[in-house]
């Protein structure tokens, strides 16, 4: 089943899109962190088919959060979740070839779920990251 | 002859007037408004006074009243000023007309001769013509000066007039540097104010996300009391708590920033 990572330092934003994407299909694998860095640790591990990452954090923020990917060549796709509307975040968020969207909190549920099945490919469920 | 000065034709006077007449002291003296000419020609000198008060001698003023010419053979009772006076030998004569060529203008005229310059009735017809001659040239030179002292005025209104005008022209680039400067400032402001108004309304729409989020995972599907009780609410009250916060220091921010910009 797909796997996903939440990452956001308010914990009620977590409980928010753990509870939604419940909603859309129960077994989905959600794995949410309140601390970027220890997110950042276990990325390898975990393998998600998708990140969804908040941009406003203490320590570590969104960008510095992408940047490491980017260094550590891990390719895994990203939905930014912000609430900011900023368009100057969102034209920077593109200059990541990893970003597939840029999301404005609180996400519409049907958004969520389109999301959510648009990343079920052909493979069925293993979405091989290279 | 072409004198342009009172000076200049008081010299032609003095070198010429000897040619036409014998005399120890030629006077005329002119009135023209309250304008007063007073020519006078000796051996020794020709001198012009132009005033405006009339400057009579007493004989002159009794040539005035009586309008009739005069010959003085007695001058010890005319009260002459000293430089009339001659020796006794000469026995000095003083003949003196009044002429009038209209209401406002008078002429006098006079002349003093003695035994070694003597004035004779032959020489009056050549004494008025110089006389009426000598008033149309001094009142020319008078306008003359009077024209050139207007035209002085007038240079220097109109030198005023360019002096002020360079002043109001740097007045008026100045003004011009402070409308760019405070226009400047006034955009600077502008962008400050929409900047800060930007990061607030990123510091409200936090918490208020968090609301609308949680109000969503209601209508998602039905929820037991409890649950709602126990996730729902404690989250909810916790983030309406900190939108009030944060709608507070925006508040507190916004003015500081607008009394700041203000000063």
């Amino acid at each position: 089943m797909k796997r996903i990572v939440l990452v956001d330092d308010m914990e009620i934003f977590n409980f928010i899109m753990v509870t939604s994407i419940k909603n859309v299909d129960p077994a989905f694998a959600v794995h949410d962190f309140t601390d970027p860095v220890m997110a950042f640790t276990a990325l390898e591990e975990l393998d998600p088919h998708v990140i969804f990452l908040d941009l406003n954090m203490p320590e570590m923020d969104g960008w510095a959060f992408l940047d490491r990917m980017q260094q550590k060549n891990l390719k895994h796709k990203v939905y930014i979740l912000t609430s900011s509307t900023s368009e100057l975040d969102r034209q920077r968020s593109s200059a990541y070839t990893n970003v597939a969207r840029f999301l404005v909190k609180p996400v519409e549920e049907d958004l969520l779920e389109e999301i959510l099945h648009e990343n079920e490919d052909a493979s069925g469920n293993s979405f091989q990251h290279i | 002859m072409r004198c342009r000065t009172m000076e200049a034709v008081a010299q032609s006077f003095q070198v010429n007037l000897k040619y036409l007449f014998n005399f120890h002291t030629f006077r005329a003296s002119y009135n023209r408004g309250n304008l007063y000419l007073h020519l006078e020609v000796t051996a020794a000198g020709a001198t012009i006074t132009k005033q405006e008060c009339s400057g009579y001698l007493c004989f002159e003023e009794d040539l005035l009243k009586h309008r009739v010419p005069k010959h003085w053979q007695n001058l010890a009772e005319l009260a002459l000023p000293l430089r009339y006076k001659l020796p006794e030998e000469e026995k000095a004569e003083l003949w003196g007309w009044y002429i009038q060529n209209d209401e406002s203008r008078d002429i006098i005229v006079s002349v003093l001769g003695g035994a070694s310059k003597v004035f004779t009735r032959k020489d009056i017809a050549f004494l008025r013509l110089v006389a009426e001659n000598l008033e149309a040239k001094l009142f020319e030179l008078c306008l003359l000066q009077e024209l050139d002292d207007k035209n002085s005025k007038l240079q220097a209104a109109f030198d005023k007039i360019n002096e002020q005008n360079a002043v109001i022209s740097s007045i008026m680039e100045y003004q011009q540097d402070v409308i760019i400067e405070r226009t400047q400032e006034v955009a600077s402001k502008n962008a400050r104010l929409l900047e800060v108004s930007v990061l607030n309304a990123h510091t409200v729409r936090e918490p208020l996300s968090r609301v609308l989020g949680l109000v969503n995972l209601l209508e998602l599907r039905e929820w037991p009391l409890n649950e709602i009780q126990e996730s729902i609410m404690p989250r909810l009250k916790v983030s309406a708590q900190d939108l009030d916060e944060a709608l507070k220091e925006v508040i507190e921010k916004s003015t500081a920033d607008l009394i700041k910009l203000k000063a």
